[in-house]
């Protein structure tokens, strides 16, 4: 045989060893896990899992909008117990005729008991699996197990699990950055982690004698749960407390803000572009910080007198809205402070970047510093736009104050 | 056996590009921190110390191979000596990538595929190559898979751009010192460090005048490419995170997500990983190979090839039998030895001793 002969066998060789057969994984062998949730367990060190997969069959017949036979929900939630994921998985698997596969998850769900627990010896497999990415929304689930929220179907979205995802992406929250924040805090001494929240509700709220569809519940965000040491859950925030935290740490996507502008009247601003930073000063062993918040945006609603096509009303408005702001800012800071003594904002992390060496000094006690610290508030707010009308129209042309 | 100046340029490129970003990485920030830049600046700065000094030494006989030159320079036993040290660090540094390149599929691609397949594969691929192209066969495909690197790397980058927090890199200089720096400087150091090829590359070049100047530049340009995606590594995960991830790179890859579309890029990570490691290899290949010939003065250097292949699989089965094992070779001999002898102490006698017999040469040519 001349040698380009010998050369072509060893290639065509090649070809059978190198179809990938060992790895061959088919659609249909696969269970694409959605969600995943994370309970304690009846036992002690005992957890639950509980996973949310698409069932691709029914998803197809309701995309058709065919009505008939597909009437079943697109997704199923799973549960199972283990001492951790990966026991509670093969006891799991046992259940599903196919391979559960994470290379789709985008939410995880903690219970709030779980979370209580701590996460810091719970979690590692959430980023030592190679098959899922860093890039997670993460909840709490207040007042509840994370297997009751993933049993929560939801009216907009199918499997509902990306509906946790969505609706965080919409009330401007950080989104699924939230799980690379929750690592990069458990690894730093000045900034303690935090999770947002979510929680079962009523679709309608207040209709306590609502029957049927107006009965279910739907899950909802809550606001955000506040870690300690050692990940343990400390306690919650609301929503408003949640926007005041991102805007203070300058992850706020969307804000409106709405005050009371005099005692019967109120105004309402949409901001669009939302700023906030943190500014340490030291001088001696004093830290004080200043918190710069800013923001541009557009009036939606005014219910009272002024006409603001006015320079000065709107100067009016503005200073009213900051300085209501910066009171709403400094309360929750103080809330922190007070309740729970833990530095969620990062005020220590901005010491760190302009102080380094003194830092080191204040690191270990970082939480007691800082819920001594004094803190200041600046707020600078911008009214673009007013929308339709300059005045209310609903006011007499004698009653509008100019 | 002829390549070209513009050829040089991309092996040296391409070989460095992909190694260096997967594996210092995470060895630079867990000494270097959020300082890693500076480590990458020294390190890049050495590197093309490193191929300057490689390429000035074997311009000394250009038309000659580091293997028969060290023994004019050095005599004949030192010379030996001095060849069988380069030939262990090929032999191993051959069976340590492969060990790496098994792992690392078999982590990221296809987790039950046996190893065996996977060294099997890259290595009738390295056969091939080197039987068929030998030396000018890498050039060409440097030439090719070069700028497809480069491109690459520089999309990855741009998408990479948004999910950066500028604030990590603070604060500089504070939490690590030079010491730190130092040490972290060397793992891209003596990866950069490879260049050192050059001692045996330029007697393969049409135009030896030329080597200095484009494997300067081919190192110039991987090492502000490898430091532009390293540091994006702290931009994007912060340095705490970072130094406890396996694959750094890999990691802040898969976060890329532009709008909800162009997402799971890690696979053309690996590609352009792949692609750089083949130049590595097979370049480490023919070296290797033609290196083993001349030393044991065999004319037909492609019958050892197969010698290579052999001697590289069992290593490479050896080194991908433990996940330590890779870490512990660079530890406890890629450091140690290589750096220091191979790619710094024995490039520099070899110049000062050479250079000084040139000189002799040339005062009394009678004695030549």
């Amino acid at each position: 045989m001349s040698k380009g002969s010998i050369v072509s066998v060893i290639l065509c060789i090649q070809i059978i060893i190198t179809t990938g057969c060992w790895d061959s994984m088919e659609l249909n062998d696969r269970a694409l896990w959605l969600a995943t949730g994370w309970d304690i367990g009846e036992k002690e060190d005992e957890i639950q899992i509980c996973g949310q997969i698409v069932l691709p069959s029914n998803m197809q017949s309701q995309s058709g909008g065919s009505g008939g036979g597909g009437k079943g929900e697109s997704f199923i939630a799973v549960s199972a117990k283990g001492k951790n994921v990966q026991e509670a998985l093969e006891n799991q698997q046992g259940m599903l005729s196919r391979e559960a596969y994470f290379g789709h998850r985008r939410v995880t769900f903690y219970g709030e008991e779980f979370a209580r627990h701590g996460l810091k010896k719970e979690i590692d497999i959430n980023s030592r699996s190679p098959n899922v990415g860093i890039r997670t929304d993460v909840f709490v689930v207040k007042g509840d197990t994370a297997l009751n929220a993933m049993n929560q179907s939801n009216p907009f979205e199918n499997p509902p699990a990306i509906a946790a995802l969505k609706a965080h992406r919409q009330a401007g929250g950080r989104g699924d950055r939230v799980y690379l924040d929750l690592l990069m805090a458990a690894n730093s001494e000045g900034i303690r982690p935090t999770i947002p929240t979510v929680e079962i509700g009523f679709i309608q709220k207040g209709n306590k004698e609502a029957k049927g569809e107006a009965k279910k519940t739907i899950l909802k965000l809550a606001g955000l749960a506040v870690f300690g040491p050692d990940l343990k859950l400390a306690g919650f925030l609301n929503m408003d407390e949640n926007r005041d935290y991102l805007w203070v740490r300058g992850d706020l996507q969307k804000k409106s803000i709405t005050v009371s502008f005099d005692d019967e009247s109120n105004t309402s601003l949409v901001l669009s572009k939302i700023k906030g930073k943190i500014i340490p000063k030291m001088e001696g062993n004093q830290i004080t910080f200043t918190v710069k918040l800013s923001g541009e945006g557009g009036i939606t609603e005014n219910n009272n007198n002024l006409d603001i096509n006015m320079r000065e009303n709107v100067r009016t408005l503005e200073k009213s809205l900051e300085k209501q702001t910066k009171e709403r800012v400094l309360a929750t800071i103080h809330k922190v402070q007070k309740e729970f003594g833990l530095d969620i904002f990062g005020f220590g992390e901005s010491v760190h970047k302009k102080y380094p060496h003194k830092w080191k000094k204040v690191k270990t006690d970082w939480d007691h510093y800082f819920a001594e610290a004094n803190i200041s508030v600046n707020v600078d707010l911008k009214i673009r736009q007013i929308g339709m009308t300059g005045p209310s129209l609903l006011y007499k042309e004698s009653e509008i104050k100019e | 056996m002829k390549i070209t100046g513009l050829q040089i340029y991309w092996i040296m490129f391409a070989m460095l590009v992909g190694n260096t970003l997967l594996i210092t990485v995470t060895p630079a920030i867990k000494y270097a921190k959020q300082d890693m830049w500076i480590s990458y600046l020294i390190a890049g700065l050495g590197g093309i110390l490193m191929v300057f000094l490689a390429t000035k030494t074997a311009l000394l006989y250009p038309k000659h191979t580091l293997i028969e030159y060290s023994k004019f320079i050095f005599g004949k036993w030192i010379g030996i000596l001095s060849a069988i040290l380069y030939l262990v660090y090929w032999y191993t540094v051959i069976g340590n990538i492969l060990g790496e390149f098994t792992e690392f599929v078999n982590i990221i691609l296809l987790p039950n595929t046996p190893q065996w397949i996977l060294l099997l594969t890259i290595l009738l691929l390295l056969v091939y190559i080197a039987y068929m192209g030998g030396i000018e066969g890498v050039g060409r495909c440097s030439e090719v898979f070069g700028p497809i690197i480069f491109m690459s790397c520089i999309l990855l980058i741009a998408f990479t751009i948004p999910n950066l927090q500028w604030d990590h890199i603070l604060p500089v200089y504070a939490d690590s010192g030079l010491y730190l720096i130092l040490r972290g400087s060397l793992y891209p150091l003596s990866f950069l460090g490879e260049s050192v090829l050059m001692l045996m590359l330029l007697s393969f070049m049409d135009q030896p005048d030329q080597g200095t100047r484009r494997a300067v530049w081919g190192v110039l340009s991987a090492a502000v490419l490898i430091n532009l995606s390293a540091v994006s590594v702290i931009f994007v995960f912060g340095s705490g995170v970072s130094s406890k991830l396996k694959y750094p790179i890999v990691e802040t890859i898969r976060y890329i997500n532009v709008m909800n579309f162009i997402q799971n890029l890690e696979i053309v990570a690996v590609l352009i990983w792949i692609l750089s490691l083949f130049i590595k290899l097979s370049l480490y290949f023919v070296l290797t190979a033609y290196g083993t010939a001349q030393l044991f003065h065999i004319r037909d250097w492609r019958k050892l090839i197969w010698v290579v292949a052999v001697i590289s699989f069992l290593l490479a089965m050896f080194f991908s039998g433990s996940a330590t094992y890779g870490m512990e070779y660079i530890e406890y001999y890629w450091l140690p030895v290589v750096l220091t002898l191979n790619m710094a102490v024995i490039p520099l006698l070899l110049w000062i001793v050479g250079s000084l017999r040139k000189k002799k040469q040339a005062s009394n040519p009678s004695n030549g």
